[in-house]
């Protein structure tokens, strides 16, 4: 039998249902930091106090639900993602927030494409920044983007964030949301488009950072 | 880890991808108290249940938890449900039990009948005749079917096998021994005319129900019948094997019949006009006054009452019997023997005196 390191996702979480407490702990090792990002992320500043407690709940509920886990399609990472979804909703809903899970609800007829030349002068993403100067640029733009994404719809923000950030496949993250690849599909393009603009309009290019 | 995507798929955008990870919290974790909280609460779930393991606590916990599953608990109620209707219903008489009998209107309160002095319990109390009954009576015909069955059953098991009455061929009921009394007698019998009509209730040479204890009924069995009797003689114009039975309940003539009809040809009957040829539906009506009463010596001759339905019947060419039918009494007066009488319960008269009227129509 291989150790608890190298076992899937799955096979963990059969062991822990079985009454494996080492393997919940591999399990979460792997997937608390992702998870917990996803929550915070989700609620936004408004409601980042509660990140812990939704966080929290997600977990519970893997450990009350063990014994009826089946791995029957979702794997156990799109699971977890789901249960964190539907938790976030329900904190979202239980603080007063509108909360639209229509995939068409907030879509326009198009989606906007951002001029080329906004992103043609950032500087290329790359895995460590050479410069100061394109560290402190990025950081920029991770804070733009955390503000942008605030200004998604949750479907279109979740869609995102599952893909770009936690790098579940569409298809996962169509079956973490429960709706179908197509619906995911057009979050994700729409969630895109408006996070470019988003960032377009209001991240100056490095060079200009870089002259400010 | 990762799914390799779809050719469909949009490619992630690596600039927001970079920016991501350059968040703000892109290093947020959760805090190790919370961690700890989170990996305590799981390990202890999966401690619970080594530690508290009685070996007979778990197969109770595991069926309890196989029973609070929704549709198994569903089922349980159902089933319990249905235990529970079938309790209150256990030892109940079916009638209360029978949506039918709410069709029947209020039925006006039925005088008070003598009971007659033999062996047998009084005739139960009938109610008096409403015109909106007849249709619960037409209802009612085929549940009596099954009722009359039910009842012989009962008297079966109460007395001897006693001879079936002559109404019973109507029935079609296999029959493997004929009674004494049948209608088409073989040779070997005696005289249908026996003396025996001058003492009814003693036994003749055919296993004689006299002999018999009258088979006892519960209250519910004489009340249904009293119904059933009442409700027959209002539909025996639409249904007259209903009358037929309703009227065999009432009298359940244990003692043969003072006369019987053993060659109708040589029979003729007679109400106020010319003899006439004896047909099978007055044929029917005596065996059903003999299944109706109980014949004994009349302590005097039947009174001059205009109410009086009256048949004379004919046997080569002279009169022969003279059968009454009054309020509540029906008398036999046989040729050359003393007067007979017996008391009937009103709606039995009254069935009898529809029914006869019909027979001779």
């Amino acid at each position: 039998m291989p150790p608890a390191a190298e076992l899937a996702d799955d096979a963990l979480m059969s062991a822990y249902a079985r009454g494996d407490a080492r393997a919940f702990e591999q399990l979460y090792a792997r997937h608390h930091a992702g998870l917990y990002r996803f929550v915070r992320r989700l609620l936004g500043t408004a409601l980042v106090a509660q990140t812990d407690e939704v966080f929290q709940d997600t977990w519970l509920r893997v450990v009350q639900s063990r014994e009826r886990w089946e791995p029957q399609g979702a794997t156990f990472r799109t699971w977890l993602y789901t249960l964190a979804h539907h938790r976030v909703i329900d904190m979202l809903r239980r603080s007063g927030r509108e909360v639209s899970i229509d995939a068409r609800a907030d879509d326009g007829d198009s989606p906007w494409e951002p001029e080329a030349a906004a992103w043609q002068q950032w500087p290329a993403p790359s895995s460590s920044p050479s410069h100061t100067e394109e560290l402190a640029f990025w950081r920029r733009a991770g804070e733009r983007l955390i503000a942008c994404l605030e200004q998604l719809p949750l479907p279109q923000r979740s869609a995102f964030l599952l893909h770009h950030d936690d790098g579940l496949a569409l298809d996962e993250v169509a079956r973490a949301l429960e709706v179908g690849f197509e619906t995911a599909k057009t979050r994700l393009r729409y969630a895109m488009s408006k996070l470019r603009t988003c960032m377009g309009a209001h991240l100056a290019p490095l060079t200009e950072a870089g002259s400010q | 880890m990762t799914t390799p995507p779809r050719d469909d798929e949009p490619a992630r955008d690596p600039w927001l991808s970079h920016a991501l990870r350059h968040a703000p919290d892109a290093n947020a974790a959760p805090s190790p108290e919370l961690s700890d909280a989170i990996l305590r609460s799981a390990r202890n779930a999966v401690k619970r249940p080594a530690a508290a393991s009685p070996s007979r606590a778990s197969p109770w916990m595991a069926w309890w938890s196989w029973l609070a599953r929704p549709p198994v608990a569903a089922g349980f109620a159902t089933v319990m449900v249905a235990v529970l209707v079938g309790v209150m219903w256990i030892d109940k008489p079916l009638d209360e039990a029978l949506p039918s009998k709410s069709d029947v209107p209020a039925a006006a309160p039925a005088r008070e009948v003598t009971p007659p002095p033999a062996r047998a319990p009084a005739p139960a109390e009938a109610p008096a005749v409403v015109d909106a009954m007849q249709d619960a009576a037409k209802k009612d015909a085929a549940r009596a079917n099954a009722r009359e069955a039910e009842t012989r059953a009962t008297a079966a098991v109460a007395a001897p096998p006693r001879p079936a009455p002559a109404a019973k061929r109507e029935r079609a009921e296999p029959k493997p021994s004929a009674p004494a009394a049948q209608a088409d007698a073989p040779p070997a019998a005696p005289s249908p005319f026996t003396d025996n009509a001058t003492q009814p209730a003693a036994p003749s040479a055919a296993p004689s129900p006299v002999a018999a204890p009258a088979p006892r009924r519960d209250d519910a069995v004489a009340e249904r019948r009293s119904a059933e009797s009442a409700a027959g003689a209002l539909a025996k114009s639409a249904a007259p094997s209903s009358t037929a039975m309703a009227l065999r309940s009432q009298g359940d003539g244990g003692a043969a019949p003072p006369f019987v009809i053993d060659a109708p040809a040589r029979w003729r009957w007679q109400r106020g006009g010319e003899p006439q040829a004896m047909a099978p539906a007055l044929q029917r009506w005596i065996d059903l006054l003999h299944q109706s009463a109980r014949w004994r010596a009349a302590s005097g001759s039947a009174p001059g009452d205009a109410d009086l339905d009256t048949l004379t019947l004919w046997r080569d060419g002279a009169p022969y019997a003279t059968i009454q039918i009054g309020q509540d009494t029906a008398w036999l007066t046989l040729r050359d023997r003393a007067p007979l009488a017996a008391p009937l319960a009103p709606a039995t008269a009254a069935a009898l005196k529809s029914s006869l009227r019909d027979a001779t129509r």
